[in-house]
């Protein structure tokens, strides 16, 4: 409160300037009135952005040299050390190998199912918005409700899929058993949930092609699959990569379904580790917060290499 | 002529069947939730499984609704997800309308400041908000389920971009008619903004109702459960019942779904707003 005394003072010069205004002068904005305006909002602002995101952002980049956990705050310095134990740890290695994995495939197919799917309803047919709505509808679930539905469609014995599987003569599969299945079943429910925004962000972009550049390719006899491959990927190509971009930033920070769906009551062998549930494990199960705080960077890192290319792109276009 | 033209046709029926296909594949698993959801124990490990239930059975959703756990649940998920859209969306939109419409020393420095943090994932900065809640004594309570989404980066960006838009003019006429900034603000700005808000506030109130990390994170008693960590509690409490899980997510999406059937347009556009966000 002690704070915001001084605000106050320009009030006194107020009088003055209506004054001014009154004899004919062109209104001037009361430059005491703006400045409050900007300091009230600012302030709190600015201050809540410190405390929530710039200094904890800061320490955990400070933090990740030093000793550090919750019982004994943070102790020495240690350099790299923590970076170290982590670059040591076999679990870490594994758990960056799942991220990568499991950004790859989720990416890729959900890139080009998504595209196929744009492309699809983006034709003069029937029953468009009836698609849409359908495909887009994983993508306003939460993931919680989603992996409970699809951890039963994958259970061993009555689980949906193996029934069919069964019913034409196939072998069962183990969905969630091992950890490369467990990972596999991950993969294919987050394409499941993602789809249906890469189809809005590519329908976006096909729309934006221009008309003329089709009439063209069929004056000249060109076939559909030629047309498709010769005009609307080349033109869609920024928006092929941003859509790339945007999916491998979001994929690198799974967690939600990997840690619903393997690393519950009944997870045990078949538990999937990536670098976000490796970074909660450390740091709020095993309470070692500067290694956690390391490998955070690590993830932060991966991620800003990506966001630069993103930047990178959005310059070019 | 009339070979293109069959071609057309069976292009189109193609089209037509891929897409129809796809559809039933992608909305199955909702229609097996809520088909198992509403079946008795036995039946539902029946094989071969009924698609539709022969005997219905309305006691999964009843044992829930009577649940006050359960009801806990939702209710803290729309107290800390509705706190935390109003205060983020109306913090994003006047600090946007000051970044937006104010020349002042320090302004691109701190926008700079503030957005550079959109880049910098949650999860990179959730330890140092845990240690800052545990001394402030904010774990287990709203407000520190709360806290972290109170400003948004992203939000404050997006309504900047949008006010940005309105012309000066209309702010210099309301100026000589004797309004005040803050009359400005609330007469002007905000009824030109209104589609903004509600894509903003749409968007904001999704990320946080799907938000489970920090909730797993800072919350520990189950009366502080949102809704989306008591439910992926069931997978432990019911173990195996699948009816009880199924009746559970039912719950827990049907909201969700209608909310989305009725904003279609804007849902779609405050979802993929994300894109922009990146």
């Amino acid at each position: 409160m002690e704070g915001a005394t001084p605000l106050h003072l320009p009030d006194q010069g107020k009088p003055l300037r209506e004054t001014m205004q009154m004899t004919n002068r062109k209104p001037i904005s009361s430059v005491g009135e703006q400045t409050r305006f900007i300091l009230a909002v600012l302030i709190p602002t600015v201050l809540a952005f410190l405390i929530i995101r710039i200094i904890p952002i800061s320490q955990t980049l400070a933090f990740s040299f030093f000793r550090w956990n919750l019982i004994d705050g943070v102790g020495k310095f240690v350099g790299i050390k923590n970076y170290l134990t982590l670059f040591r740890d076999e679990i870490f290695y594994n758990a960056f190998l799942n991220t990568i994995s499991f950004t790859v495939f989720t990416t890729l197919v959900s890139v080009v199912l998504g595209l196929g799917f744009a492309y699809l309803i983006n034709q003069k047919i029937r029953f468009k918005s009836v698609y849409e709505t359908i495909i887009f509808v994983p993508v306003v679930l939460t993931f919680v409700p989603v992996c409970l539905i699809w951890m039963w469609m994958f259970e061993w014995d009555n689980g949906f899929i193996n029934l069919v599987l069964r019913g034409i003569g196939l072998p069962r599969v183990a969905w969630l058993s091992t950890p490369r299945m467990s990972l596999v079943s991950v993969i294919i429910v987050s394409i499941w949930k993602v789809i249906g925004y890469n189809m809005i962000i590519f329908s976006v972009g096909l729309k934006n092609i221009p008309a003329m550049y089709y009439e063209a390719a069929m004056i000249d006899g060109a076939s559909r699959w030629t047309t498709f491959r010769r005009i609307t990927l080349p033109l869609l190509r920024p928006i092929t990569l941003f859509v790339m971009v945007i999916s491998v930033i979001n994929n690198l920070k799974v967690f939600t379904q990997v840690y619903v769906m393997t690393h519950g009551a009944q997870g045990g062998g078949a538990q999937v580790e990536v670098l976000v549930s490796d970074i909660y494990a450390r740091s709020f199960i095993y309470f070692k917060m500067g290694v956690g705080a390391a490998e955070s960077i690590v993830l932060l890192l991966v991620v800003l290499l990506f966001t630069l290319i993103q930047f990178r792109m959005g310059k070019e276009r | 002529m009339l070979n293109y033209r069959l071609q057309q046709r069976l292009y189109r029926i193609l089209t037509q069947v891929i897409l129809a296909v796809s559809s039933l594949i992608i909305i199955f698993p909702f229609f097996w939730m809520i088909s198992t959801s509403l079946k008795p124990d036995a039946e539902i490990l029946r094989i071969p499984p009924t698609l539709i239930p022969i005997h219905w059975n309305k006691g999964f959703y009843q044992e829930l609704l009577n649940d006050t756990v359960f009801l806990r649940y939702f209710l803290n998920s729309l107290i800390v997800a509705s706190t935390g859209t109003v205060i983020s969306t109306c913090n994003s939109l006047i600090a946007g309308f000051v970044f937006a419409k104010f020349r002042f020393r320090g302004r691109n420095v701190l926008f700079f400041l503030i957005l550079v943090t959109i880049m910098v994932p949650f999860q990179c900065y959730m330890i140092p908000l845990y240690v800052l809640a545990v001394r402030t004594s904010l774990v287990d309570t709203y407000a520190g389920l709360i806290f972290p989404i109170i400003v948004s980066s992203f939000g404050i960006f997006f309504m900047r971009q949008n006010i940005q838009t309105i012309p000066d003019s209309l702010l210099e006429a309301a100026k000589i008619d004797g309004a005040s900034i803050w009359g400005t603000f609330l007469r002007i700005v905000t009824p030109l903004s209104v589609s903004a808000i509600v894509i903003l506030g749409i968007f904001q109130f999704m990320t946080a109702w799907g938000d489970f990390i920090w909730p797993l994170v800072i919350t520990n008693s189950q009366k502080m459960f949102v809704l989306e960590l008591g439910l992926a509690r069931f997978i432990g409490e019911f173990s195996i019942d699948y009816g009880m899980i199924m009746a559970g997510a039912t719950l827990a999406i049907l909201p969700v779904v209608v909310v989305f059937l009725i904003f279609r347009r804007y849902v779609i556009e405050g979802m993929t707003l994300a894109g922009i966000k990146g």
